[in-house]
C-alpha cells in the first residue's frame, strides 16, 4: 500500500531519480556544531541488532516512529 | 577478510547476514568500520524495489545511508583524515545497495566528518540524513523571529530537527503531528500542536493565525 502510493506520488510530482537524492554533506561540521552547542539533540534510540535490521526496516515501514531508529553494529 | 553485513538478495524479501569480502577504499573514499548506522525512510523503500524504476540497485543489496564509526582504511587522494579517526556522516552512492548497515562500509570523503564528541556512536548515527535535510529546509524556509512556521511532521525524521532549529531562531513553530507525536512537541520547541488527523490543518492554522506566518 504504501509503496504504490509512494510510487504513484514520485510519477505524479515527476520526480526522476538518478541516483540517491540527497542533501549536500558537506554541511556536516555545521551540524556537528550545533549538536555539541546543544542547540539541537538527538531523539531518543531505538537500537536493533545487525542481525535484527529486518525488524527495524519494517518497524519504519509502518510510520510514526517515536524516536530514531539505529542498527547497533557492534 | 571477510566481514558481516546486512543485505536482501531479491525486492522485497527478507535480508539476512551475508559474509562478504571487506570493501576496498577507491580514490577520494574511506573504509568505515561501523559501530552504528541510522534507518531512514528511504531505506525500507529500497529494499521493497519502490524506486527500482529510478535508479539503478546492487544486489546483494545492503541498505543504509547514515554511519558513526571509525575509520579504518583511507583511499588515494583523501587528506585530513586518520585510520582510528571516529568520524560519522552520510553515504554518497549513486545507487543503493553498498550501504551501511554492515561491520565496513566504503564512503565518499566528501560526507565523513569528525563524530560530534558529544554524542556516541549510535547517537551521532542518527543525525546525518535527517540532519542535513533539516539544514536544507530551514535555509530554504528561513524562519525569522517574528514569524510563525507550521511544520508538517514536526515529530518525524526530518520534522524534529527542523522544529528544534526554526525555535532555535526564534520563530513560533506550529507542529502538524501525528497524535502520537503531540506529547513530543513542545519538548522540541512547538509552541502549538495541531493534529494533522483532526480536520481541516488550513482552516486550523487560519483560525490560530489570522495574520497568516507574521507573529
Amino acid at each position: 500500500m504504501r509503496t504504490d502510493a509512494a510510487t504513484a506520488a514520485f510519477e505524479v510530482i515527476g520526480l526522476t531519480f538518478k541516483g540517491a537524492n540527497r542533501a549536500p554533506a558537506e554541511r556536516l561540521p555545521e551540524l556537528t556544531t550545533l549538536l555539541d552547542g546543544g542547540q539541537l539533540s538527538v531523539p531518543p534510540i531505538t537500537a536493533f541488532p545487525l542481525a535484527e535490521t529486518d525488524a527495524a526496516i519494517r518497524e519504519m515501514a509502518g510510520g510514526h516512529v517515536r524516536g530514531k531508529l539505529v542498527i547497533a553494529v557492534r | 577478510m571477510s566481514t558481516r553485513a546486512f543485505a536482501i538478495d531479491e525486492f522485497g524479501t527478507a535480508g539476512s547476514i551475508h559474509e562478504v569480502p571487506i570493501p576496498e577504499p577507491a580514490d577520494g573514499e574511506l573504509l568505515i568500520a561501523v559501530r552504528a548506522a541510522g534507518v531512514n525512510a528511504m531505506d525500507p523503500l529500497y529494499v521493497a524495489g519502490t524506486l527500482q524504476d529510478y535508479m539503478e540497485h546492487r544486489f546483494p543489496l545492503v541498505p543504509g545511508i547514515d554511519f558513526a564509526g571509525v575509520v579504518e582504511r583511507i583511499g588515494e587522494g583523501v587528506h585530513g583524515f586518520a585510520s582510528g579517526d571516529e568520524v560519522y556522516g552520510v553515504s554518497d552512492k549513486p545507487f543503493p545497495g553498498a550501504g551501511t548497515f554492515a561491520e565496513h562500509a566504503v564512503v565518499g570523503a566528501d560526507g565523513v566528518a569528525p563524530k560530534p564528541a558529544s554524542l556516541d556512536f549510535a547517537q551521532a548515527a542518527a543525525v546525518p540524513h535527517v540532519g542535513l535535510t533539516a539544514l536544507a529546509v530551514i535555509e530554504a524556509a528561513d524562519p525569522k523571529p517574528d514569524q510563525v512556521i507550521a511544520v508538517i511532521g514536526a515529530t518525524e525524521g526530518v520534522g524534529k530537527f527542523v522544529t528544534q532549529l526554526a525555535t532555535a531562531r526564534g520563530a513560533t513553530v506550529a507542529a502538524i503531528t501525528a497524535e502520537t507525536g503531540a506529547a513530543l512537541a513542545p519538548e522540541l520547541g512547538a509552541t502549538d500542536t495541531i493534529d494533522y488527523a483532526a480536520g481541516d490543518i488550513g482552516a486550523a492554522l487560519r483560525a490560530r493565525y489570522p495574520q497568516g506566518s507574521t507573529r
